[in-house]
């Protein structure tokens, strides 16, 4: 019999030169005679017949809606809280492109005991990356969950531990952020993979990953740092030196001090301000110390930045301010160095010190900018000190650059913080400077609760006076923001 | 803000959504009104009559709505609209229009001016005389169309993979010229046949073979009764007005919104709605269209119900209908009883349709049964163990699985030779909208 494939495999080649037999087709399909065929159009011969007989198979074909293999799922558990309400529920998903504000909304949603429906989590899966399933797990619901073990969201993934996110990752840069986070959960389990990956990989890659047992370093670290620190690679020395001379005790801590005390002389004078003399003679290995072998301004500059500021009274009997002001007016500038040292420990009163230097900067025809604060050091400053130096650097039109030192404050933010924030954009904006998107988005994540009306209604304000086309756009945006995030915490907080 | 055509018509209409930039606003009833001071020195006469949902704003957006009425509409959902200003001659002559619009059931405008009779006459005669010329064009295409369909079966398919976004263009081009452009968008569908993999000569040669019956059956018009004459036309291409369709005797039942779907080619926009009608139990889908863009002006929303009429195009069985006179509108219905049935039965309600539309895609049937996912493939199978592949986009089928939660409940969708696209499902009376 001469089925439709029969037809199509005629068709395919050309039935000019593919014969097909139209004397098999099965009874229920008619086709005419060459010669008594009519109505049609165009040459004779078997393509009419064939294109007459394909279309009759061709509804027969359509008409039977293709089966499919029976199945009913198990059901899933009953809901154990109720889903957000529609309104807020449509909140969630215009915040779903932001993670920052999906978060803060998946934690409000969780703290009042609801979930997100199935219609809600698609929308906010829809077009997202591969960890946004993670995010909204805790919200999800037993119907969310039981459509994720059923593969209805392709390409998403659960929430990974930290171990899991070291075994998986490949990426150097992934690698060393799953290290640093299995460091701050478990610092031995931590500490016993990198020693198994240590012994395998290259020393580049043993150089890249050891700075991530600065997360909980502790004297546990001191065998494994010390085996890399005799070791002849120099990139994996180099790493273990920096982390061991934090580690009080260590024989390289010692031996920077030993060198501080060598090569660092106070000389008191009577009625006169005592003065330092720089000198001694740099180790043999000094390379592999990563010292300056020629000058010893330099090299006592380079052990000023590895002692801990706290031992200074100790091997000098000065205090490190006072090493500061001697070192200067030794001729050198320390200033580099001890901005090293206080951040490798964390001194606040030394980061205190340095962020209130003069940040003037000579340039040419332009005597009155300022350099940024700077935000790691800043990190280290108690809040209020934090929360002033922003706010002035805000007012302060010396100051080009204010936006990023947002960064470095929690949320939430002030008021203070924000008002100066957006004075400045009144004043800046219009002329074309003013921040970025990503200093908006700084902003917005990291106002307040308690200031998310205040901030819409300042923001409305701006937007309906109407100048400053260049920033009209993020202002919207940001008036939007806002609202949906106040419309959260009214109903969920 | 559901009226608003796209986000950035939303996001302006935001923007408007303060006092500041109106003035003379007012309300009475259901409508409201108010000008809107932008940048030019004349505020734009904005009117809005929330009940029939009209609006007329005198800017020259051609967004509709435009931001002008979205921030009226958003200041008055807000409680921010100053009421105070008196009826203005615009608002009124605006409140005119919709009654004289309600009043009117002859479809024609409602202040039309009567015509001069020897120019209606020649205006006719020109309508006669277009309308044999195309059938004409039509004829002369349709017989192109055939000579190179035998063409293609003669010399073989297989050319047709070689290059695919070419091989029908010249023909489908020639379709446009003769006037029969619903053809000439079939044939430009063909390339992504061709490159459907496994088995597409078969698929290929399936819509030649429909478009092969269409050309005969074009051929025979006159011979074929006049429901299926209407059929044949308007796979053709050829469109009924609405003007004709408003003059057709109308369906009036209360009409619930059970699909939507939107769908753009060649930069013009559609929208489908589906109906079912509580009293007659008919199905209807209902097309908007757009361009360039702008939204879609309709009354139906998904879910809803409408006392309406509806003028149904010729069709066998009808399906397409133009929305006419809105008596009334009801919201959400709560007491929907549509139990669904086999998939058996929907399986015969498709044969029919097919036996006497042979280019139909699909029939809206109700289906009771119990959704799945196995192996990447979402299924539905009937309280007597029948299944039918779930056909559509991935979050309407996730969400109807998560929503139905492996119970079984009525599905309502379009079925088709390759399954069912779904579109909403019942629950407790209510009609879920995916």
């Amino acid at each position: 019999m001469t089925g439709f494939p029969d037809l199509a495999v005629a068709a395919t080649l050309g039935c000019a030169s593919r014969r097909v037999d139209l004397a098999g087709l099965p009874g229920e399909i008619s086709v005419p005679g060459e010669d008594a065929r009519a109505g049609g159009a165009g040459a004779g011969g078997p393509a009419p017949r064939l294109l007459d007989a394909a279309a009759q198979y061709a509804t027969a074909r359509r008409a039977r809606v293709r089966p499919a293999a029976p199945s009913r799922p198990e059901a899933p558990p009953p809901e154990t809280r109720p889903a957000v309400p529609p309104r807020l529920a449509g909140v969630v998903q215009r915040l779903a492109g932001d993670p920052e504000l999906l978060s803060e909304a998946v934690r409000l949603v969780a703290a009042r005991g609801l979930r997100l429906s199935p219609s809600t989590l698609v929308r906010c899966l829809e077009g997202a990356d591969e960890d946004r399933w993670a995010v909204l797990e805790p919200v999800a619901g037993q119907a969310g969950a039981w459509l994720f073990a059923k593969g209805a969201f392709p390409g998403q993934r659960p929430r990974l531990s930290a171990q899991e996110r070291w075994a998986r990752a490949t990426e150097p840069e992934a690698r060393t952020a799953a290290l640093r986070a299995l460091r701050a959960a478990d610092p031995a389990l931590g500490r016993e993979l990198l020693e198994q990956e240590l012994a395998v990989v290259r020393p580049r890659e043993r150089a890249a990953l050891l700075p991530a047992l600065e997360v909980g370093l502790g004297p546990e670290d001191l065998p494994l740092l010390t085996g890399q620190w005799e070791g002849r690679a120099a990139g994996p020395r180099a790493a273990a030196r920096d982390l061991l001379a934090r580690l009080p005790g260590s024989a390289v801590a010692r031996q920077h001090e030993a060198w501080a005390a060598e090569w660092i002389t106070v000389q008191r004078r009577l009625a006169r301000s005592p003065r330092l003399v720089l000198g001694g003679e740099g180790p043999p290995d000094a390379e592999r110390w990563g010292i300056p072998r020629d000058s010893a301004p330099a090299r006592v500059l380079q052990v000023v930045s590895r002692v801990p500021p706290d031992s200074w009274p100790r091997i000098l009997g000065l205090d490190v301010l006072e090493l500061a002001a001697l070192l200067e007016a030794a001729g050198t500038d320390p200033w580099p160095h001890l901005r090293t040292a206080a951040l490798t420990f964390r001194h606040r009163r030394l980061a205190s010190v340095i962020v209130h230097r003069p940040r003037q900067v000579r340039r040419a025809g332009d005597r009155s900018a300022v350099r940024p604060l700077d935000q790691d050091l800043l990190r280290l400053l108690e809040r209020p000190e934090q929360e002033r130096l922003v706010a002035q650097a805000l007012r302060s039109p010396e100051d080009r650059w204010p936006w990023d030192a947002v960064a470095a404050l929690a949320a939430p933010l002030p008021a203070a913080v924000w008002r100066a924030w957006l004075e400045r954009l009144v004043r800046e904006a219009p002329t074309g400077g003013g921040p970025t998107a990503a200093h908006w988005r700084m902003l917005l994540h990291r106002v307040g609760p308690a200031d998310l009306t205040a901030v819409g209604a300042a923001l409305r304000e701006l937007t309906a006076r109407g100048d400053g086309a260049a920033w009209r756009t993020p202002l919207h945006r940001a008036v939007e923001t806002l609202t949906l995030r106040s419309a959260l915490h009214e109903e969920l907080s | 803000m559901e009226v608003a055509p796209d986000a950035s018509s939303r996001a302006a209409g935001r923007r408007l959504a303060v006092p500041g930039p109106w003035s003379g606003t007012g309300t009475q009833g259901a409508l409201l009104w108010g000008e809107c001071h932008g940048s030019g020195s004349t505020p734009y006469q904005v009117t809005v009559d929330v009940a029939a949902r009209r609006w007329k704003c005198s800017c020259p957006s051609r967004k509709f709505p435009c931001k002008h009425v979205l921030g009226l509409l958003l200041l008055w959902a807000d409680a921010r609209l100053d009421e105070s200003g008196t009826l203005t001659d615009f608002a009124e002559r605006f409140a005119r229009s919709g009654a004289a619009r309600r009043k009117s059931d002859d479809g024609s405008p409602a202040d039309a001016v009567p015509e001069d009779p020897a120019a209606a006459q020649a205006r006719r005669r020109g309508a006669e005389q277009r309308a044999a010329r195309r059938e004409e064009r039509v004829s002369e295409g349709m017989a192109e169309l055939e000579r190179w369909l035998q063409d293609q079966v003669s010399s073989g398919l297989a050319a047709a993979s070689r290059d695919p976004e070419q091989w029908a263009e010249q023909v489908a081009a020639r379709m446009v010229d003769a006037q029969a452009p619903a053809v000439a968008s079939a044939l430009r569908r063909l390339p992504r046949v061709v490159r459907s993999g496994d088995g597409w000569n078969e698929r290929l040669l399936e819509e030649l073979a429909r478009l092969h019956l269409l050309a005969r059956a074009w051929a025979r018009a006159a011979e074929l009764d006049e429901d299926l004459a209407a059929v044949v036309r308007r796979r053709v291409g050829f469109t009924v007005t609405t003007e004709e369709l408003l003059r057709v005797p109308p369906v009036r039942d209360r009409w619930t919104v059970v699909g939507l779907r939107d769908t753009e080619e060649d930069r013009l926009s559609t929208r489908t709605l589906w109906l079912r009608g509580r009293s007659t139990g008919r199905w209807a889908s209902v097309h908007y269209y757009s361009r360039g863009g702008e939204g879609f002006a309709t009354p139906l929303r998904r879910g809803e119900e409408v006392d309406a009429d509806l003028h149904f195009h010729p069709g066998r069985p009808p399906l397409r209908a133009a929305l006419g006179t809105v008596h009334a509108e009801h919201g959400r219905p709560a007491d929907c009883t549509w139990p669904g049935g086999t998939l058996a039965r929907a399986r015969a309600q498709w044969r029919e349709t097919l036996a006497r539309d042979p280019w139909s895609d699909g029939w809206p049937v109700v289906v009771r049964g119990t959704v799945d996912l196995v192996g990447g493939c979402f299924v539905l199978t009937d309280d007597d163990g029948d299944a039918v592949a779930l056909l559509g986009r991935w979050p309407g089928l996730v969400e109807l699985l998560g929503l139905t939660a492996a119970r079984s409940l009525p599905v309502v969708g379009e079925i088709g030779p390759d399954g069912l696209t779904p579109t909403a499902f019942l629950e407790d009376g209510t009609v879920v909208v995916l």
